[in-house]
Parts: structure tokens; sequence; C-alpha cells
């Protein structure tokens, strides 16, 4: 029996170790043993299987290049025209350029970057929110000197914002377009529907359709409160860590909470910003942006209504809502070989030119932040992009925030939701402070 | 307090009986952590026996051992080739220069640098190619790889102490066998024994090494991280990290930092949902799954394979689909709020209300649980003797009784470890959460953006994936081992299964 009871606690302490960190540790331990095994990979050979492709053709420059899935044609295209371009010019001389271009998505390649640099494409697309988490994990290289001045003169204010931190170029700017607006169903709802959110809301009450509006994000949240007159801004050191905020949403957010209070409490509110499947499930509006254009005109037809944000009363004054103005962006990965970093620099800086933006546009309507591109008629004639246009007008450009910044004000709308609808001034004060708390632990 | 002896015992009413076996419960929890303790004492001591022990040797071995023994000190394996056996000798020795190759070339720099974790950040500089300028980056010190191949170089250097030592306790032995003219083992032998009474070192030697490389030696890593600042500013290659010491478990414990959402109360809140959780995806998928195989078993239900069938469907199907197909179902947009509102009824915020959430995932975790427990039980149900029932029911017992008395019985005893299993998998239940709920609904007072649904594996996934915050993720998994660890050992010391094991034999 002893015996017994020995052998039994042995094999559960065994099966523990098992089944605990087996458990435990899915997340942990593969990006330890992936990075591991990547870096084992990379220990030894990350510089030598630079050096031993080199010697096999030391002529050869190997650039891997990430894109959405949506434009890897049309970039494998630009590319062959950028390889003939590079190669002809006389620092290159004698030098092969290898493009390998994969689908990554942008919100994927981020993810990827940060996790394991190393391994990581030397050119990829992301989404500007990334911009300060890349930076710090080592992902992006500053772009100096006559780069970096024609990038600034080629792009709208909105793009070169959203590649800056502190007062590093960072990034070279692709889209301007990554703000959102109205999408509504014309069959549902009038333009005087859309005006405001009070008729807007009841509009939708009243024909029993959705009101779809992603309260639980940050950045679709924010437009209440930028709107309401509160705002958040954050300074960052050279280094990536941020140093200071200037944040007033707990002293002046109470008119953009309230209106906020007034969609989520609504029995029309859906938390979702996914206009195709809104529309296809009962939405007759959804708050989302121009990448949702093409299937949303697919299913509304010519029923597709595109307007600026509502406007929204509280306490008897009315404000517009505001927004993010945001961009798509290109990086480049800090390199080792100076010939090879001045080959990703210029063809990051060809893939977003006018020419490059304006086929993107024609491809998949990206809005460019080249200003000659944002110029051309077909840009100018698009309705979703003439939407944002004039949503634009109360928007701010979206500037740098921490990961963490996100999560929590995020958060609000969930927590306004709970509250219920009529809920007293302290409780929603109560919420703003509670984010107020929160921000100094974001710093560094 | 005293014991009764079963006379005593039974002459109590029922409700003696009850109070009795309460108190003996109680009173009985310091003599099992007094044993647990005894038992962890007893344990140590061994260790440091051993440790003593080979302290000693090393000493003896030397002061009593012949030239060969004490060259052997120095250059491992000498003595076994001194004496002719040659393989064994040049098996210490190659050991040994692949170890000083390893140290020299490879683990030497990192294993130098695991006090400090690297010292040099990277370098970036400007250069000028083709008349435009651009930045070229040096990388220095990577305190990842410091770490990790600082720990596989301790791992080596315990492993060549080891066998170091086993090289001198063999020339040792070869000296007594000597002494005792008798004959050494020879080359031959050795390689005989390998595939005869020392089969089991062939076979073991590469699932040991791949275990201590991909197991153990990642745990080890991960242990190690909760005591570093390894976080979204301290990233390898470009940036350093460094030891911290206990500063991420002292975060654990504060409980306020001036009105924000604390780690610590978050972390208690989503400790103790975790654990609710666990419960109730266990315990109700076990009890309805067996009701279901009960059902179907019973005698007089027609179509037995077909509703098995349908039941099994749902596992047929990988969950990663299904259980995103029914996040979407109950969404405010999805098919049964649209359903719920075209029959004139108010939306049900299934998703963005933390009650309604909760509730939603258990009773759909039961969902895609109970045909599991149904296949695993149907077996075992099958497998109960017929005549206990019989007898049972010519002694005039209930269908109720029947079930208390003979089947639950039974089926604990059979399935009590995979009860336990099961507890500790829905503990660590990623996918039913992550893929229905995601953590949400978040909240303002939980920290670092958690949500009420959120179980300790999928704050730890979002803490990696979302915020860098790979120290505070180490952190949360090295508390999950110790609930998990703390939890089986003494669910598995009270169940049925370990404790009466001849009673159903």
């Amino acid at each position: 029996m002893k015996k017994n009871f020995m052998k039994g606690s042995i094999l559960a302490l065994s099966f523990l170790a098992l089944t605990a960190c087996g458990g435990t540790s899915p997340a942990a331990s593969s990006q330890a043993a992936s990075s591991g095994a990547a870096s084992s990979g990379a220990a030894s050979s990350g510089a030598s299987v630079e050096s031993s492709v080199q010697s096999v053709d030391p002529n050869a420059i190997n650039v891997l290049v990430w894109v959405a899935e949506n434009i890897l044609d049309l970039t494998k295209a630009q590319l062959a025209e950028v390889k003939a371009e590079l190669e002809g010019m006389e620092a290159f001389a004698g030098k092969t350029i290898n493009y390998t271009v994969n689908p990554v998505g942008e919100g994927e390649a981020a993810g990827n970057m940060i996790t394991d640099v190393e391994s990581g494409a030397d050119i990829y697309g992301f989404a500007q929110d990334q911009l300060a988490r890349l930076y710090s994990a080592g992902a992006l290289t500053e772009i100096t000197g006559t780069l970096k001045a024609t990038i600034q003169a080629e792009n709208d204010v909105s793009g070169v914002n959203a590649a800056t931190f502190g007062d590093k170029l960072i990034a070279f700017p692709m889209t301007s377009d990554n703000g959102y607006f109205l999408y509504y169903d014309k069959s549902v709802l009038s333009e005087e529907d859309v005006d405001t959110w009070e008729d807007l809301i009841a509009a939708c009450e009243g024909a029993n359709k959705n009101l779809a509006f992603n309260a639980s994000s940050a950045w679709y949240n924010f437009g209440f409160f930028y709107g309401g007159g509160a705002d958040s801004v954050w300074t960052a050191d050279a280094s990536g860590a941020f140093t200071a905020y200037d944040d007033t949403y707990a002293t002046n957010g109470m008119p953009g909470a309230k209106g906020l209070l007034k969609v989520v409490t609504s029995t029309a509110y859906v938390d979702s910003s996914n206009a195709p499947t809104s529309f296809e499930s009962n939405a007759a509006a959804c708050v989302s942006g121009t990448w949702d254009y093409k299937d949303t005109k697919d299913i509304l037809g010519d029923n597709i209504g595109c307007a600026a944000l509502p406007d929204f009363t509280v306490d008897g004054e009315t404000y517009h809502t505001g927004s993010f103005s945001g961009n798509k962006l290109i990086g480049v990965k800090p390199q080792t070989d100076a010939l090879k970093s001045a080959v990703c620099a210029l063809t990051a800086q060809k893939l977003t030119n006018a020419k490059g933006q304006l086929e993107r546009f024609n491809l998949v309507q990206w809005g460019p932040s080249n200003k000659v591109a944002a110029a051309d008629p077909a840009v100018v004639a698009n309705p979703a992009l003439v939407a944002l246009a004039e949503q634009n007008v109360n928007a701010k450009p979206q500037g740098q925030f921490p990961g963490a910044w996100w999560d929590t004000a995020g958060a609000i709308g969930n927590s306004l939701k709970d509250l219920g609808a009529g809920a007293a001034d302290a409780d929603i004060q109560g919420i703003l402070d509670t984010y107020n708390a929160a921000l100094e632990g974001m710093l560094g | 307090m005293k014991r009764l002896d079963s006379l005593e015992y039974l002459r109590l009413n029922k409700w003696q009986r009850f109070v009795y076996k309460i108190t003996l419960f109680f009173v009985s929890i310091p003599g099992f952590f007094k044993n647990v303790g005894i038992k962890i004492g007893l344990f140590f001591k061994k260790i440091g026996l051993g440790i003593a022990n080979f302290f000693k040797n090393i000493v003896l071995y030397f002061i009593h051992g012949d030239w060969k023994t004490k060259v052997s000190y120095v250059v491992m394996g000498f003595g076994s080739i001194a004496r002719g056996q040659w393989l064994r000798g040049l098996l210490f020795l190659a050991l040994e220069v692949v170890f000083i190759l390893y140290i020299v070339f490879f683990g030497g720099q990192y294993l130098a640098q695991l006090g400090t974790l690297g010292t040099k950040a990277a370098v970036i500089e400007t250069v000028v190619i083709g008349g435009i300028e651009v930045t070229v980056t040096k990388y220095y010190d990577n305190s990842f790889k410091i770490l990790l191949y600082g720990v596989l170089s301790i791992f080596f250097i315990i492993a060549i102490l080891y066998t170091w030592y086993l090289n001198i306790k063999q020339n040792h032995i070869s000296e007594q066998i000597i002494k005792e003219r008798k004959k050494l083992v020879s080359t031959k032998d050795d390689l005989r024994a390998l595939v005869d009474e020392d089969f089991y070192k062939t076979m073991l030697s590469l699932p040991a090494i791949g275990i201590t490389v991909f197991t153990i030696l990642p745990i080890v890593f991960m242990v190690l991280v909760a005591f570093t600042n390894f976080d979204k500013n301290h990233q390898p290659p470009q940036n350093l990290f460094g030891w911290v010491g206990l500063t991420n478990f002292n975060q654990l414990f504060t409980w306020n930092t001036g009105g924000g959402a604390s780690f610590g109360g978050t972390f208690g809140e989503i400790l103790l949902w975790t654990l609710i959780w666990a419960f109730f995806a266990t315990f109700t998928n076990y009890f309805l799954g067996m009701m279901v195989a009960m059902l179907i078993n019973k005698k007089g239900i027609r179509l037995k394979k077909l509703w098995r069938t349908i039941l099994v469907f749902s596992i047929a199907i990988p969950q990663f689909i299904s259980l995103l197909y029914v996040s979407k179902m109950f969404s405010a947009d999805g098919f049964i709020n649209g359903l719920i509102m075209n029959m004139g009824g108010q939306r049900i915020p299934f998703w963005t209300n933390q009650w309604y959430a909760r509730v939603t995932v258990i009773i759909i975790n039961i969902w895609i649980g109970i045909p599991y427990l149904m296949l695993i039980t149907t077996g075992i149900l099958m497998n109960i003797p017929a005549d206990l029932y019989e007898s049972a029911k010519i002694d005039g017992a209930s269908p109720a009784q029947q079930y208390f008395k003979i089947t639950l019985p039974y089926m604990l005893f059979i399935t009590g470890p995979y009860l336990l299993t099961s507890f500790t998998g829905n503990m660590n239940n990623f996918n039913v959460i992550f893929l229905l709920t995601g953590g949400g609904p978040t909240d303002i007072n939980l920290y670092g953006g958690a949500g009420h649904t959120d179980l300790l594996i999928t704050w730890l996934y979002s803490l990696t994936v979302d915020d860098t915050n790979y120290k505070l993720a180490a952190v949360i998994g090295i508390l999950i081992f110790i609930v998990v660890a703390l939890l089986s050992t003494i669910v598995y010391n009270v169940i049925p299964s370990t404790k009466n094991e001849e009673d159903f034999q």
C-alpha cells in the first residue's frame, strides 16, 4: 500500500509537470521555443546565413517583403520595376537584388516583427497604431537626410505625423484613409436621419434595425471624447518610451461620455465595425472605414450611403463627433549591411511614391497619402473618400499611444454600457477617473 | 479527539455520525500537512546526503586511488583506457573535449554574461550610399540568447560534472575489481550490454536529451524570465534586459495603484473566475454526459446508434470552426438576437454583460463537452456488473439509490483521474474562452485590458501577444503551475481511485 502510494505520488508529480507546464505555456513557451529555435538557427547563422548566402553569390542582395494579400500581385509587379531601376544605379552596379514577397496582413506582420525581429521581413506594411510598439521592439529603422526631406514634402500632414516618432521619421506613409465615417442604408434612413445621433438612434430603433458602432474599441470611441472637447496626447523619448501625457478625459470627457452612453444604451446598438456583416444582419447604419466600401456596396447596391459622423447634443449643447485620421505605413527593419539598408530604403520609398499609391488605389481603393496621388480625379470622386474627407475636418491625426492605452480607453465603452441609460453624472465621472488613474502606469 | 471504533460508531444516530465525520475531516487536516511536510523533509535529507556523499567520494577516491585514477581527475577516461576499457575511456574523453570546445567557442561568452544579461546595446550609425543617407545597425549583446544559452551551458556543466564523477567512480570500481583479481568488463561486453541488459540506456538516451532541451530548458527559461524586466521597452536584439529580482512578484501584491486597476486585484478576480469556470466546466459536463449516456443505454431506447452519431457530430467538426460560429451566433447582431428581436423581444447582451457572458460560455461548453463524456462513460456503464443492480432491485432499492450506491461510486472510481485531468485541463482551456469571447467583456477596472471571462491562460496570452509583457506573463505562468500543482496533489490524494484500490477488483 505504502509502495503504491509512493508510486502514485511520483506518477502524479510527473503527470502534473506535464499537464501544468504543457498547459501553462502555449504562448510563453512556444514563444520561447520558436524564438529559441529561430535564434538558435540565427545565433550561429544570423550573420553567417547571410555570409554563407553571400559566399555563394557575393553580389546578391536578398530582400524579404511582407504585404497584405490583396496587393500581393501588384506589389510583385511594382518590385520588378524597382529591381530594374535599382540595379541600373551606380551604387549597386554588379549587384543582383532578389525580392521575396509574402502575403502577411498588416496586423499579423506587426505581431510577427515584434515577436522576432531577426527572422522578420526587411520591408513590411503595418497600421500606424503599431508604430510605437514596433519601434521599441527595434523593428523600424530611422529615415534621415534627403530621403526624409522627400517623404515629408510629398505626403500629407497626417501621413507624415503618423510615420514620425518624437522628431524621428521611422516609416514610409502608404495610405491616408485609415479613418472612419458612417455607412447607412438609404432604403431605411434619410439624409436627415444621419445628421444627429439622436435622430439616427430613434430611426434605427423605430425601424427595428441595428446600429453598429465599435464602442469597445478606443480607436472608435475616441471620436465622441474628442468631439466633446477631450483629448489624449502622449510624448515619447528617442528610445520609444513614453515620458509624459496630457489627457483631459477626466476633466472634459463628460459630454463625450454622455454622447457615447446614448449610443451604447440604445436597444439598436451593436458593438461592431464590420460593415458588410452588420448590413447582412439587419443593420441600418455602421461606423467603419474605406476598407469596407467595396463589400458594403456589393450588399447595399445603390442604397449605400456614406456620410460624416452625426452630431450629438448633451445638456443643450451640440458637438461634432470627432475621429482619428490614420494611415497605413511601410516599415524597414534595421539592417546590418549598408548596401542592403540603402536598397531597402529606396525600395520602400518607390513603393510609396505617387505612382505606387495610385496603382494601389485603382486596385483596392486605398486612399493615397501622397499629395499628387490624392489630387487624382478618380480619387477625388470616390464616395467613401469624399465622406472621409468631410469627416476629417473634425478628425485628429492619430499620433502615438502606448499599447495599454488602447485596451484601457477601449474598456470605457463596455463600462458605460454597464451603467445603463440615464446613468448619474457621478457614476460616469467614476469611470473617467478610473481611466485617468490608469494612465500613469502606461509611462515608460 | 477520540477515535470511535466501529461498534461505537454504529451506535450513533444519523446526525451524530455526520458531525463525527465532519470533525474527523477537520481534525485530519493538520495531520495531512504534517505528513506532507515530513515527506518533503525526508526528500531533502536524502538529496543532502547524496550531495555530501558525492564530495566525500571525490576526496576518498583521489586519496586511495592509484596514479591512473589520479590522472583521470584531469583527463577524463584516462584510467579506463589505461586499464583496457577503451570504449568507456574514449567516450569520457570525447565528452570532455566536446565540453571544452563548447565552452571556449560558444557557451563561455554567454555564461560569462549571465550575471548581467549583457551590457552593450545595439549601436546605430549613418552612412551614405549612392547619394542617400541610410542607417546601419550594429548588434552587440543579446540578452535573450545570453539567458537561453547561459542556461543551456549550466545544464551542460551539470551533466559534465556528473559524468566526471562517474568517470572517477568507474576508476575506483575498476581498482576494486583488479584488487580482487577478477576480470574487468571488456569493450566487447560493454557493446553487448547496450543491446541486452543495458538496452534501456540505448533506448532512453535520445528521449532524455530531447526532453531536457525541448521541455525542461524552455520551462527553466520561462521561470527565469519572471525575474527579469523583459518587456516592451527591453526587447533584444536592439535593447537589453536584466535581472530585477522579485520586483515582478511584488506587483501581484499591489492592490491599489491610486484608483486605477491593479495587477494584484485583477489577478485575484481572474484566478477566482478560472477556478469557478474549471469547476463548472468539469462537473456539468461530467454529470450531464453521464446522464445522456445512461439515457441512451437504457433498455427500450430505439435507434441508439443514431443518437450517438448525432452527438458525436459536434466532435467531428473542428472546435475552431464551431466555436467561432457559435460566438457569432450569440453576438449582438447574431442569429439568436435577430430571432429574439423579430419576436419583439429585447436584445440579450450575451457577450457584453459579464454575467451573461460567463453563463453563456459555461453552457456552450456543455454542448461541446457532453459528447466526449458520453463516449467515455458509455463503455464504463456497460461494464458495471448487471447482477449488482439485480440484487439491489430485489432488496428494494429505488433507481436513485441504485445510482448513488452503485453507478456513481463505480464511475467515480474509474474516472477519478480523468476528472482531475479534465479539471486542470479546463483551468487552461484556452480554446473555448479565446474563440468565444476573446476574454471579453473588457472593463476599465481590470488591469492590462483583461476581460471578465479571461482565464489566467488567455490573460497570459494577451499580455505576451498584445502588450509584449513577457515578465508578467512568466509570473502568471509560474502561479498557474503552483495553483494547478497544489490542487492536483490534494485532489489526487482524496479521490477513491487512489485510496481504495481494492474496492472494485
